[in-house]
């Protein structure tokens, strides 16, 4: 964070910048499901899986 | 900035909870202008409700509170970013004039405005010509 003038650091020790991260999901999402909020200084995403996706239950049949 | 310098350090120095949590030390940047000094810490998850600052004596402590971050009928799968409270204490010298202390918090950052003491504050003394 730039100081005006006249203003001098005692400490420093919080880093500033920008974000950037990427991710491979391990399975397909439904893009138009998903959310994010941003609170608190915590991005919070939430990525519905795919109904065709999720893992089906097989009938045994006996 | 490497992925170490984002990582939260734990404040093994701060009082023991009763619940089993972790306590991390904020990161702060303190400046100094003519008339107050500036704490700003970095405690992200906390709110106005949810952080404190108290001063006792000379001490001055920070703390802010963090739920835990479990999201009900979720499994956790991947996990690095760690969850807990924050605490961290700093003396002030007597040129703080404590009544005047003002706090805010935005985002996860807590800002503090300490104020100078009238008499500690810088004056220029006028010279006059004789």
């Amino acid at each position: 964070m730039p100081l005006k003038e006249g203003e001098v650091y005692l400490r420093q020790e919080r880093e500033t910048g920008n974000f950037q991260r990427t991710f491979q999901l391990p399975f397909e999402v439904e893009a138009e499901k998903i959310e994010a909020k941003y609170e608190k200084g915590v991005l919070q995403i939430t990525l519905p899986r795919l109904k065709e996706d999720l893992p089906k239950k097989i009938k045994i049949s006996s | 900035m490497s992925e170490k310098d984002l990582q939260k350090t734990q404040n093994i120095s701060a009082t023991e909870r009763i619940r089993n949590v972790k306590t991390f030390t904020p990161r702060v940047d303190i400046y100094e202008a003519k008339e107050a000094l500036f704490l700003i810490a970095d405690m992200p998850g906390v709110d106005e409700k949810t952080v404190d600052v108290e001063l006792e004596k000379n001490v001055l402590t920070i703390s802010g509170h963090v739920e835990n971050g479990k999201v009900k009928d979720y499994n956790l799968v991947f996990s690095e970013y760690e969850v807990g409270d924050y605490e961290r204490a700093f003396t002030l010298s007597d040129e703080i004039d404590r009544e005047k202390i003002k706090a805010t918090v935005k985002q996860g950052v807590l800002r503090l405005e300490l104020p100078k003491a009238e008499k500690v504050k810088p004056k220029k003394i006028a010279i006059r010509a004789e």
